[in-house]
């Protein structure tokens, strides 16, 4: 049962599962409640360009992908606040078009021998020591800026006018959490794969919605389901040679059919 | 005691576009009175309001809070605010009474500073004016449309705001609790001493508890009622 923890490979990629699955829901519980839930699919494609870019000029694909999710993410902000296009549509604009850069740029790069599919659907072996220490840092400073605005987040997800009316900085923040999201996305993307990533940032805070439990308890159910599905999913994958970031959200979404019919009864038992 | 004046409008104007909402718009609003703004469906009420809570810009003439101009002004703790129901609220957001409440002490705690337990006591009393302290562990959109308005009362009671403007509170609530909630602003208003600013449809019942009416439609009329105290 532990041969798995003798692989290098296999530590990392369960540290770097752990830091993702740490992170996910605490941004994710704000983009659902908010009804940003696309925005983090697009900015995954986003960062699919950026990886392309990172494989063109030799850069580490995680760092140019962590630069351009953090800088379509404000850009998409700008363009929302601006009313020059829908919210939606800024967002649809994003993901196909950075699908359509990324797709192109890879072609350029002919006889490349990464395996783009690791990218898109995810890979523990991908995670080489240096990914793992800039997950750690960028995840470590993603949560310290969340602990910091916290209270200011819930205040504007649960009523952005009455936040705003009582003085705090809502625009502001609202850049800040789309920054944050960004920079998840892109971190989360070796583990969990691109095409994969919001279902992680997603499905476990509606996982734990199901629970109908205050505000902190519906976090804390929510990191339970998504640490819990990631460490399941690579043991799982490892043992069964399974796709990684695939068996981690089918775990979760079997967690969230459990709390769909049956987390009424499960919360309403607990108080 | 000389009169204290919290909201002050001069020549104000708005407009939406060529659409002309506002304009020679002059009021004052002085400490302690209980201001009920009438007049009818898009003839500027909220507008009014969202100028007064600094999310509008007028397009002339000059606001002024507690005697300093809105663009300079950042004590807005001072201000409560009471939205409509309806349009601001997911009843499906996981939040609990207390936790609802607690988010008007926010901007007062500011970012990066932890609540403390002063905070607590005054989301505490803040429930206990609106007679909402039982239901402090229960999730928000559990409770009837009228505990519902009184939670967000005790949330803008809770930052200790010297005025409190309600955009239609009471929309959606039934009769009974109207009647309730008519009382308690009634209690805030003469007990604790604070500043309404009150938008209804409902004449009856703002002609009776309002010490002054303002009436908008484009512009501005104030009516005073004379009261015997």
């Amino acid at each position: 049962m532990l041969e798995i923890f003798q692989y290098g490979f296999m530590l990392r990629g369960l540290s770097a599962g752990i830091i993702i699955g740490l992170i996910a829901p605490l941004i994710g519980i704000f983009l659902v409640l908010r009804r940003y839930s696309l925005i983090a699919d697009t900015l995954a494609h986003v960062s699919f360009a950026g990886i392309a870019i990172g494989f063109l000029v030799g850069i580490n694909p995680i760092i140019t992908a962590i630069v351009a999710t953090v800088g379509s993410s404000i850009a998409i902000e700008h363009l929302r606040h601006s009313k020059r296009v829908y919210g939606e549509s800024a967002l649809a604009l994003f993901l196909s078009g950075s699908l359509a850069l990324a797709v192109t740029l890879l072609s350029f790069y002919r006889g490349f021998n990464v395996n783009i599919a690791n990218y898109l659907f995810g890979s523990i072996v991908t995670v080489t020591p240096n990914d793992l220490l800039i997950m750690v840092s960028v995840g470590a400073a993603v949560i310290a800026i969340l602990l910091a605005f916290y209270k200011e987040l819930v205040f504007i997800s649960f009523d952005e006018v009455a936040a705003q009316v009582s003085g705090l900085p809502v625009r502001r923040i609202n850049i800040i959490l789309i920054t944050l999201s960004g920079l998840t996305v892109a971190l989360a993307i070796p583990i969990i794969g691109i095409l994969l990533i919001s279902a992680l940032i997603v499905i476990p805070i509606l996982t734990a919605l199901q629970f109908h439990r205050s505000f902190k308890q519906t976090i804390m159910i929510a990191e339970l389901v998504s640490v819990g599905s990631v460490v399941l999913g690579i043991i799982i994958s490892f043992y069964l040679s399974l796709s990684s970031g695939g068996t981690t959200v089918l775990l979760a979404l079997l967690m969230f059919l459990i709390a769909l019919f049956f987390g009424k009864t499960l919360g309403r038992k607990a108080l | 005691m000389p009169a204290v004046s919290i909201i002050s409008c001069r020549d104000v104007c708005f407009s939406y576009g060529i659409e002309d909402v506002l304009h020679d718009v002059n009021v004052g609003i002085n400490r302690g009175e209980y201001i009920g703004i009438l007049g009818p469906n898009g003839g500027g009420k909220t507008t009014l309001i969202k100028i007064f809570l600094g999310l509008l810009k007028p397009m002339c003439g000059f606001v002024q809070l507690f005697g300093q101009d809105i663009s300079t002004f950042k004590d807005w703790t001072k201000i409560g605010y009471v939205p409509q129901k309806a349009t601001n609220f997911d009843p499906n957001f996981p939040a609990t009474v207390r936790e609802v409440v607690l988010m008007g002490r926010y901007a007062r705690r500011g970012i990066w500073r932890r609540l403390t337990s002063e905070d607590e006591e005054k989301a505490q009393d803040a429930l206990d004016k609106v007679d909402m302290a039982a239901f402090s562990s229960r999730l928000i959109g559990d409770l009837s449309a009228g505990q519902q308005q009184r939670v967000f009362i005790a949330r803008a009671l809770a930052s200790e705001p010297e005025v409190l403007i309600l955009d239609e509170p009471t929309a959606g609530v039934d009769e009974m609790s109207q009647k309730e909630f008519y009382a308690l602003l009634q209690r805030l208003n003469s007990q604790h001493n604070i500043t309404l600013i009150l938008i209804s449809h409902d004449l009856e019942v703002v002609s009776r508890q309002a010490s002054r009416i303002i009436y908008v439609n484009r512009t501005v009329t104030n009516n005073y009622i004379h009261r015997h105290a």
